[in-house]
């Protein structure tokens, strides 16, 4: 089998021609290489890590943040093969349709087609995270052994399903560098290049067509790569970071005559406990809590809200999950005497757990990524964050949340109680999801979106991105799975370009 | 045996019988008002209409309490008014069904509850 090859070896000032570049090994572009394998269309894939984080690579991704704080620009990111899929914790789920319309309470959505444009792709993309059969919420077929999901009444939520990539040693998900190697290996059109960094798109001197990639290796090494068509495939902050750096030809830089590029900046938040579920009869199903397994899949249970009540009540997507149990306060232990008593109900076995949650965010366009004069060891210009959560984007989630609640109630099944009302509350059970999103985002007009529905990017003929940095709204569910669709229908349209 | 004798002897039966009769009458007076004697004394208050309704006064208190920290401007009277208006029509548990049903729905402490309730809780919090 043949290795891949490495950058630095690369002659000083050679120029590599090729169909197609893909800039970035991570799942977007391994998926996209994949996707390619058995078409003659000539491929280099340009991956800046080898095959193993290592300090130095590492420190390219570091940079500044201000704003709300946010996990550090070279903490929140994986620089080697196989990218962000070498720490990520394999959670996949669906998109909504929902998520894909345009909504006058939700300003900036609306992707230019609806799911049903990637639906075709997200049983390769299961595929390729190793995900097991597609099944979500058809909790029929996770089979009768699990119990049934809580009872809720009627109303906007939902007992919805995640699945897992696939659990090594009930540790690990899919690492796409180290699961899809071999695999890249034997693509004969294919030459994956480690330790190659592009440091910049440069463009014909008409603006609209991407001419050549400048190449560098931390070795000291520079090259070049000219190729019929790029995509960039390095994710919601490094895409940005490499067009706005470009500015050569377009002192804005490349795709960026709208000021749209790193705009939009989006991650998931997951405030940690947001609030205590009470189950009156104690009896929960135990995919709520933990992972469980059937069916050659791997999946565990949350609460979402519809697609329905969503649009009729104005709320962003949000997905709480079951987390630990927990103890009763004085006024919760009061709260159940109540209910159960007025229910006629028995709460002898009352329990109580955790819930935790991802969020959607609503869309901000000064929530963003500009380049600050602090360079990298590459001369790259280093990025600064501005990170930002409005208060709407909690009011929201409690919303969804009181709605639980009353559905628990109405079902007599257990009742809510929400920990966090301030937005210092709210900050201080912050994290985040590193999921780095809508900072190239996609929209059929050039004046709201940077790339076009197809992934290009407006403006520049041959020139695309590849993966959540395209998404213009986010939903709940994790990127990776949906990235993969997306990716997956990009090449589709690439194989009729290059026919 | 004298006459008199006799009469003693028959008015025995008579006095067993009033002894045993008073016994019982104390005895079962014991069993209505011991237990009175012992439940949690609630001062009489203006919402003890309203406050009937609750199953458990003492645990609705202890939710009023915290409904009533994050509702420092509550109306202790507009609240009797509007839930007297409310179950003159409505039993409460028809009226706790069309709050959840309606979301209409508050907080105490975090715990989201009807409102109908926590109005109550709220009242027995007050009354105390």
């Amino acid at each position: 089998m043949p290795a891949f090859l490495d950058a630095r070896s690369v002659p000083a000032g050679s120029t590599i021609e090729t169909d197609l570049a893909i800039i970035g090994g991570g799942p977007a572009g391994i998926s996209l290489a994949l996707a390619l394998a058995n078409t003659p269309i000539r491929v280099v894939l340009l991956e800046s890590g080898g095959t193993q984080p290592d300090a130095a690579t590492q420190n390219l991704y570091a940079g500044t943040e201000a704003g709300i704080r946010y996990i550090p620009l070279d903490a929140t990111r994986l620089r080697c093969l196989g990218g962000c899929s070498n720490h990520w914790g394999g959670w996949c789920r669906p998109l909504d349709p929902v998520d894909f319309e345009a909504r006058d309470w939700f300003a900036h959505s609306g992707w230019p087609f609806a799911r049903s444009e990637i639906e075709p792709y997200y049983s390769r993309a299961q595929s390729l995270v190793e995900a097991g059969p597609f099944v979500y919420d058809e909790p029929a077929r996770w089979g009768k052994n699990f119990g049934a999901p809580l009872q809720l009444g009627a109303g906007g939520l939902y007992t919805t399903f995640f699945q897992f990539s696939k659990q090594r040693d009930s540790v690990l998900p899919t690492h796409f560098g180290e699961r899809y190697a071999g695999d890249l290996k034997r693509i004969p059109n294919l030459d994956l290049y480690l330790h190659a960094n592009v440091t910049g798109l440069r463009l014909t001197p008409n603006a609209n067509q991407l001419d050549h990639l400048d190449v560098a290796t931390l070795s000291g090494n520079r090259f070049t790569v000219k190729p019929k068509l790029t995509i960039v495939a390095t994710g919601g902050i490094e895409t940005p970071r490499l067009l706005l750096a470009s500015n050569d030809i377009m002192p804005a830089g490349v795709g960026n005559a709208y000021d749209l590029v790193g705009r939009f900046f989006a991650d998931h938040p997951i405030p940690g406990q947001t609030a205590t579920l009470v189950v009156f009869d104690g009896r929960i199903a135990p995919y709520y809590q933990l992972i469980q397994t059937a069916n050659g899949a791997n999946f565990r249970a949350a609460f979402a809200p519809t697609n329905t009540y969503r649009q009729a009540r104005g709320v962003a997507d949000a997905l709480a999950t079951v987390e630990g149990e927990v103890q009763l306060d004085s006024t919760g232990q009061a709260a159940v005497a109540e209910m159960a008593a007025l229910f006629g109900i028995d709460a002898s076995g009352v329990r109580c757990f955790t819930l935790g949650c991802g969020m959607e965010i609503a869309p901000d366009p000064d929530r963003r990524l500009t380049l600050t004069g602090n360079k990298d060891a590459l001369g790259m210009p280093r990025l600064k964050l501005d990170m930002r959560i409005s208060d709407d984007d909690f009011r929201q989630y409690r919303n969804t949340l009181k709605e639980l609640s009353r559905q628990l109630l109405l079902a007599r099944t257990g009742m809510i109680r929400i920990l966090h009302t301030s937005r210092a509350e709210w900050l201080s059970v912050m994290d985040w999801g590193n999921h780095h999103m809508g900072t190239t985002r996609m929209n059929d007009d050039p004046r709201r979106g940077v790339v076009d529905a197809n992934s290009k990017v407006h403006g520049v003929s041959n020139l695309y991105v590849a993966g959540s940095a395209v998404f213009p709204t986010y939903g709940a569910s994790n990127p990776t799975l949906n990235l993969i669709a997306l990716v997956l229908r990009l090449a589709d349209h690439l194989k009729v370009r290059f026919r | 045996m004298s006459v008199a004798d006799k009469a003693q002897i028959a008015r025995r039966p008579l006095l067993k019988g009033l002894a045993g009769a008073a016994g019982l009458a104390i005895a079962g007076a014991a069993l209505v008002e011991v237990p009175k004697l012992l439940a949690p004394h609630h001062p009489s208050s203006p919402y003890d209409d309203l406050l009937a309704q609750l199953p458990d006064r003492d645990s609705a208190a202890r939710i009023g309490a915290a409904y009533l920290a994050g509702h420092r401007t509550f109306d202790a009277t507009a609240a009797a008014t509007n839930l007297r208006r409310k179950l003159a029509s409505h039993s409460f548990a028809t009226a706790l069904e069309t709050d959840m049903a309606d979301a209409h729905m508050a907080e105490a402490h975090g715990w989201v509850l009807p409102e109908i309730l926590l109005a109550l809780c709220a009242l027995a919090a007050k009354a105390g």
